[in-house]
């Protein structure tokens, strides 16, 4: 991950320019996904052998590999199974907050590194609007058709979790 | 003024703050238990009683010895509703102390874990040695003449020990010796965790709006799995095990155990579409899966290549913290530890696929006991017996019997011997 908070603020090749602002919309789209319960979707961003992990910062600090959700593209779709057939939550809203997004495109743009910090508010059934968790995203894009999430690497700052965590940050 | 609280505090209370815990179980004819009143997850005075007589008269868990590995590393936690810290001191001795500075009150140590070869309140510099004895007060002259720093020491648990790498502690100073708490479940400790030669590999942290004790039923039942949990899988015969194949145990002490048949799935059978990390197993071909609670407030749980140790921090009659510790085998290969890493991670935890419903499940029974005049039907399993089915519900009733008996008095910690 190299994406710099010490990046140029005005990027002057237009290129790349261009690339990092299709990453920042990519990055908002995501969101917008999961915010309006699309997972299946938002599942299809990733390329085959795309990555999702939501890991406490404590254990990424501490160098120990167990996560909240370790899910390959299949396990996200099972996830997706959970979501929308079997797991017993009652209905609620989650509103993704991003910070702005830090990006480097590899030359010839074919991938891309972003840094963005995220806060999730949850709304529940009865109107009761609560933070939910928040964290930086640490994502790997590469394009094939079009960008698609090599790895998204969500780090948990929320240190307690206090309501389940059923769609990913 | 010495605060040794094994000295001066006792919490020896021989009355449940003047309720009787008999009100809150039923029993059949022969005085076994099989029924719980809902009060027992929902009355303050109940849980405040519990602080005092389960929490504080038992050993309690509060971490791993190698969380305080070197001289001077120290934890901090607690011990049902009071902020502990433990420490290793400079000879190796583990402490644990109340996390209070003797002087105004404040938290004395603020930070989760580190090393550290004094303590030092921010408020007003006083300072304590690992041992916990006073080290220095800044400006001393201005203390009236009687006042000594030898008086002075932390509030120390008077006991602290450890058995296969966990460390419990205890207000009780007469309490039993941990090994003999323990009883016959140290034979299952040593099995999983090899007597503590395991290696931490993470934790997972979350929160249940539920009591305390729904957690604990939620562990050790038997009986959901195969029904809250198998919509979620494809038919591995009804989750990990089916009725007949695994036993539920109470032991003395409230602590109780399932253990079924290891079923891995052969990885070459194992789709990742459709299949749980959990069900295909790397680091073992056979032997047994457990699931236990050590009364109050632990469960260890050996499940495929999963070991993962779970501790309960109650914060209120219907609020629980869940810090959950999990372990590889030391110098085990990077496959299977890469496994393990993604069987717990897949499986446990505030986002984990079992972990997340059993959470749902426990938070709507705390919300379903509002209705106060239902009781907890504990009914599976013949009465009388200490072993059964996997799936019946005597390791709960082993549990609730050990509950009724803290507020006894010590004479009737053996009451509930299976």
């Amino acid at each position: 991950m190299t994406a710099s908070a010490l990046a140029p603020a005005v990027e002057r090749n237009p290129e790349s320019f261009y690339w990092k602002q299709e990453i920042r919309e990519y990055i908002r789209r995501l969101g917008g996904l999961l915010d309006n319960f699309e997972m299946g979707m938002f599942v299809e961003e990733f390329a085959d052998d795309g990555r999702y992990q939501l890991i406490p910062r404590e254990n990424l600090e501490g160098g120990y590999p167990v996560c909240l959700i370790d899910d390959t593209k299949p396990r996200l779709r099972y996830r997706q199974r959970l979501i929308e057939k079997h797991w017993h939550y009652e209905k609620f809203r989650e509103l993704r907050m991003l910070s702005p997004v830090s990006v480097d495109v590899g030359k010839g743009g074919g991938a891309a590194n972003a840094i963005t910090n995220f806060v999730i508010f949850r709304t529940d059934d009865d109107g009761t609007s609560k933070l939910h968790v928040c964290g930086t995203f640490q994502d790997e894009f590469v394009r094939q058709d079009r960008w698609r999430i090599k790895n998204r690497k969500a780090i948990l700052d929320t240190y307690l979790p206090t309501q389940a965590i059923i769609l990913p940050p | 003024m010495n605060q040794s609280l094994a000295r001066e505090r006792s919490y020896g209370v021989s009355a449940m703050n003047g309720l009787d815990p008999e009100k809150y179980v039923r029993r059949d004819g022969d005085g076994y238990l099989y029924v719980v009143d809902h009060h027992v997850y929902l009355d303050e005075d109940v849980y405040k009683a519990e602080l005092d007589h389960v929490f504080k008269q038992q050993w309690v868990y509060l971490g791993m010895e190698q969380e305080v590995a070197r001289p001077g590393t120290f934890k901090t936690t607690y011990l049902a509703d009071v902020g502990v810290v433990l420490v290793r001191d400079e000879d190796g001795k583990l402490h644990v102390y109340e996390n209070v500075c003797l002087h105004r009150g404040a938290k004395l140590v603020r930070k989760r874990c580190g090393a550290a070869t004094s303590f030092n309140c921010i408020y007003h510099s006083w300072s304590y040695d690992l041992k916990g004895a006073l080290l220095a007060v800044p400006m001393p002259a201005g203390f009236r003449d009687t006042f000594r720093k030898e008086d002075y020491r932390l509030s120390e648990l008077p006991r602290v020990e450890t058995y296969a790498g966990m460390v419990f502690a205890s207000y009780r100073a007469d309490i039993e010796p941990l090994v003999e708490y323990l009883g016959e479940f140290t034979k299952y400790l040593d099995e999983i965790l090899e007597g503590g030669n395991v290696e931490f590999i993470g934790y997972q942290r979350y929160h249940v709006s539920a009591n305390w004790k729904l957690f604990v039923e939620n562990t050790v039942d038997g009986y959901h799995p195969g029904l809250l949990h198998t919509p979620i899988m494809r038919d591995r015969g009804g989750y990990l095990y089916k009725p007949g194949q695994g036993h539920n145990y109470k032991f003395r002490n409230g602590h109780g155990l399932l253990q079924w048949p290891v079923t891995a799935v052969p990885k070459e059978d194992w789709d990742p579409e459709f299949d749980l990390p959990i069900t295909y197993c790397v680091s073992r071909k056979d032997g047994w899966d457990y699931v236990s609670n050590i009364f109050p407030n632990v469960m260890v749980l050996y499940i495929e290549d999963i070991i993962t140790i779970r501790q309960l921090i109650p914060r209120g009659v219907n609020e629980v913290d869940v810090i959950t510790y999990n372990f590889g085998r030391p110098g085990e290969s990077e496959e299977v530890r890469r496994h393990r890493a993604w069987a717990v991670s897949s499986q446990f935890g505030v986002a984990g696929v079992a972990s997340l419903d059993d959470k749902l499940a426990m938070e709507a029974v705390q919300a379903g006991a509002t209705a106060r005049y239902s009781d907890t039907v504990l009914m599976r399993g013949k009465l009388s017996d200490s072993v059964g089915d996997v799936t019946s519900e005597i390791s709960l009733r082993g549990f609730y019997e050990k509950w009724v008996d803290c507020f006894a008095g010590p004479e009737a910690q053996t009451r509930g011997k299976a």
